[in-house]
């Protein structure tokens, strides 16, 4: 099922809380809404549910708007499965009857296989009989799983579904559960605050702030090409560098002259803010740009120096962690740039 | 209502009340309040920390027995110790025949009252100092001994601060039943403001009188209820579950607890129940004929009645919040919650006299009804009285249905009807049961709203032992009061199986 949203607005009374959002997910693909808490991630989410109406925009799902005017559709019509942050289990049903809660068009026999199915998907094939309270915080989030896929729903919308378990198994699951989507080749789109969940589950991230959809593309663009610096702030690690455009089009800094933007048309002696990741700068004892050590954080693989740039500001790099150099020790640094990403000073 | 009767109020009549009869009714309701509310503190915080912090034998027992007390309305405690320890009671008679008599205080006095309720009420600051005993654990003790304190010293610094605005709600309600009390005093012949109106109405015809009473009896009731608010907010500080904490007590502690809390026991529950019964096998078996049972009917039926409707309205009052949360909704609640303070002598009359007023009008103009003694005015009264009962429960049972379980089954394609029928009614029928179950024993021991508003010849077993008791026949008492706490052991069980999950 293909999701289309076109210029959401939603607001609670006089509050708004979406703002002419836009998205489109292809069949199959598993989308991510980024986030800091308040963002209204959960609230776009529980509007493509059905949960709340927007005041305008439109929901396309598989070609069918969801939200016409006098023609909405009902929440349990919509064929959208649904994981809940708190799983909602239902308590007084054991596992199978759970999973198998959402099969009202099939008979008793094909119920109790398609739930097998299911269980088995998630590696659960033995735990039908046992109550939801009975389970583990990872096993409950899988059987959530289950029952919302059980019926088969084109779309599946996931609201935090880890943010309850601890980092190693929300981890694990995260790859877990998009290997499921991806083989039972389900759309999804997920909410998460956590970048790395993001990152290892989706195809296409949005990042929101104030009810927005700052950027709508996949990681490796969100990380390296961030269109705002609200988004170059959000994602990873990012510290700026001041430099002044010169008249070819680079850029004049105080780490030497940097190739041209990727994006944005500047004018010569235009003052700008260079992002740099700590991946852009690598250690090289041969390098003759000496940077002194002021922080540094052990990270088991790499460390993570922050550095003092000449002008007395500070920039951060990433360094495979054998090279272990003391505070206050200068070490070589080479700018390694593929695509520089400026903004107005 | 009540208070609108002071439109009525005849001069002399309020100054004849003010002078004779007000003053006596104060100090005794006065006296009888601090005292109960003193013993019950006692008891209750102390047995209620033995049992939730000490280790000690018996400790697992008594933590469910010491609430047995609960099954045993207080005018069944009250009449039992009187039958038992009275002038011509077998502990004097036998005393007498050793010649010590006179070292037994007399059990008809101030003391005695106070006493007899407070065995009667602890239960209820038990409970509430227990479970805040229970679950404050480890952690805060551990941080006061860390910051220098001994283990005593954290148990009066932090401890026990902690666990006070729970206590204190608990002690609240022993209050506003003390209040409310009307068969233990009356069986004392202990002057409060619930056997005046009682007298006033029955005895003496003053309806206006009695209205009077009933108004400064609800001012105090209204100012408890408003403490108790209060205290409620401030138990918003949260009790982090923790490991729990506990104290081995060696030899002679041990068995001092072990003492303290089988004496209570045995005061409480043990002695009365087996008092009751040797009066049943001895002199009252006759009694268990046909009349009996139509007692036991009619008090079955009308808590049976009453415990149905209560239950549906509480859920459809639930519902309606649930789909259409606002402010009407909320304060009917609230309002609701509020007859629980009512005591039942107040409500009584609160209802009976507009009831008769307004019969009174639709016979003048021809009209032959008789709803002043009508079956519907008691269970409007009941209905009043023990809403708050019902709604608890069907609260906490709906507070398990997370508005995201509605969503999580809607968005597996289930409409209205399979939410309600699949999610809905499973999960709360244990709190609708419960609710039922707790009305049901309520008003089976309900006493002063059933002598006052029950239609002519409609006695059940309160208002049978009610007449025995009024006519010191404690053996022909025994037979309804022992069906009423046989009752009333249901909710206890109900109680010890949840705390003892």
């Amino acid at each position: 099922m293909q999701l289309t949203i076109e210029n959401l607005n939603l607001s609670f009374g006089d509050q708004p809380v979406l703002h002419d959002v836009s998205l489109h997910l292809e069949q199959g693909q598993i989308g991510c809404l980024l986030g800091s808490s308040g963002c209204g991630k959960t609230t776009l989410l529980r509007a493509v549910a059905g949960f709340e109406q927007p005041d305008s925009g439109l929901i396309v799902a598989g070609g069918l708007p969801l939200n016409a005017t006098g023609r909405i559709v009902a929440p349990h019509l919509r064929n959208i499965g649904m994981v809940f942050q708190d799983y909602s289990l239902f308590p007084h049903m054991p596992v199978a009857a759970n999973v198998q809660f959402g099969l009202r068009d099939m008979n008793r026999a094909q119920r109790s296989t398609r739930a097998a199915e299911v269980l088995e998907m998630v590696g659960l094939a033995d735990y039908g009989k046992r109550y939801p309270h009975e389970l583990s915080g990872g096993q409950q989030q899988r059987i959530a799983l289950a029952r919302a896929l059980a019926p088969n729903p084109g779309l599946l919308l996931l609201d935090e579904p880890f943010s309850n378990l601890d980092a190693e198994l929300r981890e694990r699951l995260s790859t877990e559960v998009r290997d499921i989507l991806k083989s039972c080749d389900t759309t999804a789109l997920l909410v998460t605050h956590d970048q790395y969940e993001a990152f290892a589950m989706a195809d296409e991230i949005g990042v929101m702030e104030g009810g927005e959809i700052r950027q709508w593309s996949s990681a490796y663009e969100i990380y390296h090409k961030p269109e705002t610096r609200f988004v170059a702030n959000f994602i990873g690690d990012s510290t700026w560098l001041h430099g002044t455009i010169r008249a070819d089009g680079r850029i004049d800094s105080e780490l030497g002259i940097l190739p041209k933007p990727r994006d944005g048309s500047f004018v010569t002696g235009q003052g700008v803010e260079v992002l740099l990741r700590p991946d852009d700068l690598q250690h090289d004892d041969a390098s003759a740009l000496q940077m002194a050590v002021q922080k540094k954080a052990f990270r088991g693989a790499d460390i993570l120096y922050t550095l003092e740039l000449p002008g007395g500001e500070t920039t951060k790099s990433l360094v495979p962690s054998h090279h272990n150099h003391r505070i206050n020790e200068a070490i070589g640094i080479r700018l390694e740039m593929d695509h520089v990403i400026a903004f107005p000073a | 209502m009540v208070f609108a009767s002071w439109r009525l109020v005849s001069p002399e009549n309020w100054q004849h009340l003010r002078s004779w009869v007000l003053p006596e009714l104060f100090i005794n309701t006065g006296w009888l309040i601090v005292g109960v509310a003193l013993l019950t503190t006692l008891l209750g915080t102390s047995l209620g920390w033995l049992t939730a912090v000490c280790r000690f034998p018996g400790r697992r027992l008594f933590s469910w027995a010491l609430l047995l007390p609960m099954a045993m309305p207080a005018y069944v405690l009250a009449f039992v110790y009187i039958g038992l320890l009275d002038f011509s009671g077998p502990l004097q008679t036998s005393l007498r025949e050793i010649g010590i008599s006179s070292l037994m205080p007399p059990i008809r006095s101030r003391g005695g009252v106070i006493i007899v309720l407070s065995l009667a009420l602890y239960p209820y600051v038990y409970l509430v100092a227990r479970q805040a005993f229970l679950s404050q654990g480890t952690r805060a003790i551990e941080v006061a001994q860390s910051l220098g304190m001994s283990r005593r010293q954290a148990f009066y610094k932090v401890s026990l601060p902690l666990a006070a605005p729970w206590i204190l709600g608990g002690l609240l309600l022993v209050l506003l039943e003390t209040l409310a009390d009307f068969g233990a005093v009356a069986t004392f012949n202990y002057n409060t403001f619930t056997t005046a109106i009682y007298k006033s109405w029955f005895d003496l015809r003053e309806p206006n009188t009695a209205l009077q009473l009933a108004s400064v009896l609800l001012g105090i009731a209204l100012l408890l209820m408003l403490l108790e608010q209060l205290t409620r907010r401030r138990m918003r500080f949260s009790l982090t579950h923790s490991n729990r904490y506990s104290i081995d007590l060696k030899r002679g502690r041990a068995l001092a607890a072990f003492s303290w809390c089988a004496l209570i026991l045995a005061l409480g529950f043990v002695i009365p129940a087996i008092q009751l019964l040797s009066w049943i096998f001895s002199d009252a078996l006759a009694d268990l004929d046909s009349r009996y049972w139509g007692f036991a009917l009619r008090s079955a039926s009308l808590a049976g009645i009453t415990a149905l409707l209560l239950a549906s309205l509480a859920l459809l009052l639930r519902y309606c919040r649930r789909l259409a949360p606002n402010q009407i909704s909320r304060s009917a609640e609230w309002l609701s919650r509020l007859g629980y303070a009512l005591p039942g002598t107040v409500l009584a009359i609160g209802v009976a006299v507009p009831l008769a007023r307004f019969s009174n009008t639709l016979q003048s103009w021809g009209i032959p009804v008789m709803l002043n003694a009508g079956i519907g005015a008691l269970l409007l009264a009941y209905g009043i009285r023990f809403f708050a009962v019902a709604i608890n429960p069907v609260d906490k049972a709906m507070l398990n249905v997370t508005p995201s379980m509605d969503e999580a089954a809607r968005s597996l394609g289930a409409g209205f009807w399979r939410v309600l029928g699949r999610i809905h009614l499973p999960m709360i029928s244990g709190g609708l049961f419960t609710a039922m179950a707790l009305v049901f024993v309520d008003v089976m021991k309900e006493m002063p709203i059933t002598l006052l508003v029950r239609p002519f010849g409609w006695d059940t077993l309160a208002v049978r032992v009610f007449e025995m008791t009024s006519e010191g026949e404690w053996e022909r008492a025994a037979l309804p009061a022992l069906a009423i706490v046989i009752t009333g052991l249901l909710p206890v069980f109900l109680l010890v199986r949840r705390t003892e999950k």
